[in-house]
């Protein structure tokens, strides 16, 4: 790795009025099981990097694989920043100076377990997973890495940090005639491969899920009042407002600066949302890809917009603070406004207060994945429950939910006090940058008249008590 | 064009003849991008990069191990990293391909890399300009980039061949915020691998934000519909879903026994075929050196046949198909090259007539996280619009369509003669019928 004094030396060089040079050199490990053969097993090494320079409104940028190209990159995004100059454009230098040097706390180092224990332990994950008729294919997904990562930017800041990622997908997919039912189960983290053992009962449980599901039926499509439980509470809030949070969306549009204005109304007043990339979950950062230090931003206070998250550039287009959100998926990407640790704070209600509440409706378990335009958003629950009279009553597989942002928001009953965070291997896509790692969560959280898309076509609404 | 040389693949040959293995194989990628971007109508900023990367099989004692690297410097760690992980690999028993005859096909057009600065400045502010004549108060984001690359493929059977891609790709969309305060956004892009007509696609963004000037309400039901070639490409995903050797020999697929059985509309014919000239998915050969080659995959509703990479073809008992896609990070998989749908003889125009009422699909949003294994969809609409007596009358919000891609594309489907290219499929506009919920 290159010395990070040298890189500053050179950026000390620049005539710009903000740069940044970024390098990695990864180390990785990819283990991949299915239920009749290995799929993968990788050990790879990946060096990325590159420069960015800001002129009177224009970025250059160029990104590179080899080390030996610094020099070049600096002269190249320094003449692409010169193309085209803005009139007032604004500076966007000398905002923080941050000197970091952290190291991933891990108990279990991953590049010291050999690959033949890591095999091992996969092995034993696969043969729970295998372990029944109904079980058509299994899928144990491993990785680690080792991610040595430099970041200077002419604004004084020196982040260097080794980063330890570790993590483990189990899904298995069951088959009952003509009826195809994946399940699965992750967890990712900034971590060593302490994570990923002791995952037997984690294993078991998909297993008797997917087994579960194979047989039960399909949701019928309708407008349902429903409960999400903390791991599909923090997939809604991140689709149906975290991105809506990310100022890159607004910070040039008046149109949606006067719909995103701070002290606007979008929830009830027990709705609070934040955004925390200090905390120890997969959205973790010591700081952003700009230098940044990322902080707890609440984007949503007892209901009332409150903050938005920030990159250099927006925050200052903005006039606001710079909150530490401006993330990269590799040093070769650029930075763009991301989220980091997104959730729904605790309520006041039980758990069973809710289920008291919701009476007749929909409980939906766990998260395939989501989806928004902003507006418009969507997130799929891994299964679901019919519930009657407070009572969860039958299981029900593939469904879809479905509604407005600032509609759905609004709906929002009533707020547990069980709030979990969740991440995994998957992460966040945006502009083509993903899996970035985050998490997401909440507590149990009861929505009304949400639309679930299954089998049919239905606007059927079900009635609280 | 760039200079392969640096790829230093001389020394990665030597170095892998060294090595004591069944067999080898060296895949590199060497490229070049720039990309020049407006966001919110203004210019904003230049990316160019530089990537370079290799991917070493190597198999030892019939287990094949897998390593990478980005700098030829890493190559004596990753040749170790490669006989470790040899030691847990499955057991593959197939072979390389030898050196054979390619199918010549034109990936490569060095004229895109002939245009100066002010070229893609004056095209991206000329896009930005005709869609915000049209409606002042739309905010587009626009990109026009190029790329210069170069596949390079060396194995222990005397394989060595590579060949240069150009590919020049466009993005554009335009955002609108309604009086309503709903919000509409429409994206277009196409990629080629020669010049592409960048101003076809503002001319399309602007009709669909002439049908979405205003919202409409639509009861649910079951209604005819039109898919734009856009959303249906997203319908092809999950139609070929299952159509590989992989799912097929781990038993996930849903066609398994029905092949040579009709199982979609009589007028759905499908190809793969990577040798239309400058087209995206197009190559000579595939990256694991079997030669490309066009493949009827659905006849008049029939399926006919699945692809098939090394691995699963050796497993399945069938010949691979040329269909092996891989990157220098990652072990070949299945990938369709360039999916091209048979036309109808309905233009779109008279297609919205002959629906009377329904609606035209658009762009989705989540569309892929139903279980297409089983060939559902569940998927909120991002953009569609109501049709009554074929007259387009708004767009509809808070809504949702579900469906299997197999009961919908059924002997009533009615595909256009029109056809567009969206990424590397070639698609028609589809009639068909399909169950519509909203709140």
């Amino acid at each position: 790795m290159l010395d990070p004094m040298d890189l500053q030396k050179k950026l000390k060089s620049i005539k710009a009025e903000y740069a940044e040079i970024r390098i990695s050199e990864s180390f990785s490990t990819t283990i991949h099981l299915s239920k009749r053969m290995i799929e993968t097993c990788k050990v790879g090494t990946s060096t990325q990097g590159s420069v960015r320079v800001y002129n009177k409104g224009c970025w250059g940028f160029f990104a590179f694989t080899s080390l030996d190209m610094v020099d070049y990159a600096m002269q190249q995004a320094l003449q692409l920043s010169h193309i085209q100059k803005k009139e007032n454009a604004p500076t966007l230098s000398s905002l923080q100076m941050n000197v970091i040097k952290e190291k991933t706390n891990v108990l279990i180092p991953p590049n010291t377990v050999s690959l033949e224990e890591k095999m091992n332990v996969l092995t034993q994950y696969n043969d729970i997973l295998k372990d029944s008729n109904l079980i058509e294919n299994t899928n144990v997904l491993y990785r680690d890495s080792l991610t040595q990562y430099v970041l200077c930017n002419t604004d004084g800041s020196i982040v260097e940090y080794d980063r330890f990622f570790c993590g483990l997908s189990l899904s298995a997919i069951a088959k009952d005639g003509m009826v195809i039912q994946p399940y699965g189960e992750s967890d990712a983290n900034y971590a060593g491969f302490e994570i990923v053992k002791d995952k037997h009962s984690v294993a078991e449980e998909v297993v008797r899920t997917a087994t579960e599901l194979v047989l039960a039926p399909q949701i019928k499509s309708g407008v349902y009042n429903v409960i999400a439980d903390p791991k599909l509470a923090g997939v809604f809030i991140h689709e149906a407002f975290g991105h809506l949070s990310e100022a890159d969306f607004i910070y040039e549009n008046p149109r949606m600066k006067e719909i995103m204005v701070i002290g606007k109304r979008f929830g009830p007043d027990i709705l609070n949302v934040v955004d925390d990339g200090t905390l120890p979950y997969a959205g973790y950062i010591p700081c952003d890809d700009e230098g940044i230090k990322p902080e707890k931003t609440y984007l949503i206070k007892n209901g009332i917009l409150h903050s938005r998250l920030h990159s250099r550039e927006t925050a200052v287009k903005m006039g606001e603070e710079v909150t530490g959100n401006a993330r990269a998926i590799t040093a070769s990407a650029i930075p763009i406004v991301r989220m980091t640790n997104t959730y729904i704070e605790n309520g006041n209600s039980t758990v069973e207060e809710l289920f008291e509440k919701l009476w007749n409706g929909v409980y939906v378990v766990g998260a395939l994945g989501g989806q928004t335009n902003l507006e418009m958003f969507t997130f799929t629950p891994a299964y679901a429950y019919e519930v009657k009279k407070g009572k969860k009553t039958k299981k029900l597989r593939e469904c879809m939910l479905t509604g407005n942002v600032f509609v759905t928001l609004a709906n929002i009953e009533a707020i547990a006090n069980d709030c979990t965070l969740f991440g995994g291997l998957g992460g966040c896509g945006k502009q083509g940058q993903g899996p970035l790692p985050v998490s997401s969560g909440g507590p149990h959280i009861l929505i009304n008249n949400v639309l679930i898309g299954g089998k049919g076509a239905g606007s059927r609404k079900t009635k609280s008590k | 064009m760039l200079e392969v040389e640096k790829l230093n693949l001389s020394r990665i040959q030597e170095t892998c003849a060294k090595q004591k293995t069944r067999w080898w194989d060296v895949f590199a990628e060497y490229a070049i991008h720039k990309t020049y971007s407006f966001k919110n109508n203004v210019f904003y900023g230049v990316r160019e990069s530089e990537i370079k990367g290799y991917g070493i099989r190597l198999n030892i004692d019939g287990k094949t191990g897998f390593s990478f690297c980005n700098d030829i410097a890493m190559l004596d760690s990753v040749m170790e990293y490669a006989r470790e992980t040899a030691r847990y690999g499955e057991i593959e028993e197939y072979d390389l391909p030898a050196k054979q005859p390619t199918p010549h096909v034109e990936c490569y057009d060095g004229n895109i890399f002939n245009k100066d600065t002010q070229y893609y400045l004056h095209t991206l502010q000329n896009v930005v300009d005709t869609i915000r004549s049209a409606y002042s108060d739309c905010m587009v984001d626009a990109g026009l980039g190029c790329v210069d690359g170069y596949i390079h493929l060396i194995n222990s059977r005397g394989f060595d061949s590579g060949y240069h891609y150009s590919r020049q790709g466009s993005t554009i969309s335009a955002l609108r915020i309604l009086p309503d305060g709903s919000r509409v956004q429409v994206y277009e892009s196409i990629t080629w691998n020669s010049d592409v007509n960048i101003h076809e696609l503002s001319e399309r963004i602007i009709q669909k934000l002439n049908f979405s000037k205003q919202t409409v309400k639509m009861p649910f039901g079951n209604y005819y519909v039109i898919f734009t070639p856009k959303a249906f490409g997203q319908i092809m995903g999950v139609v070929l879903q299952g159509l590989t050797g992989r799912s097929i020999e781990r038993g996930i697929s849903r066609y398994i026994g029905k092949f040579g059985e009709k199982v979609f509309g009589r007028q759905f014919t499908v190809y793969d075929n990577p040798l239309i000239d400058f087209a995206p998915g197009s190559y000579p050969f595939d990256d694991e050196g079997i030669p490309a080659k066009s493949k009827t995959i659905i006849e008049n509703g029939y399926v006919k046949t699945y692809i098939a990479h090394l691995q699963s073809a050796h497993l399945l008992h069938v010949q691979p198909t040329g269909n092996a896609s891989r990157g220098y990070a990652i072990l070949p998989q299945e990938s369709f090259s360039n999916i091209v749908v048979e036309p109808g003889t309905t233009s779109f125009k008279d297609m919205i007539a002959q629906m009377g009422t329904g609606i035209i699909i658009d762009q989705f949003i989540g569309f892929g996280q139903s279980n297409t294994l089983m060939g559902n969809f569940s998927a909120n609409l991002d953009l569609a619009w109501l049709v009554v007596q074929g007259e387009v009358k708004g767009r509809l919000t808070n809504s949702m369509v579900s469906g299997d891609v197999t009961t919908m594309l059924n002997d009533k489907i009615v595909l256009s003669s029109e056809r567009e290219w969206v990424g590397d499929a070639y698609l028609p506009y589809v009639l068909c019928r399909i169950n519509y919920s909203t709140t």
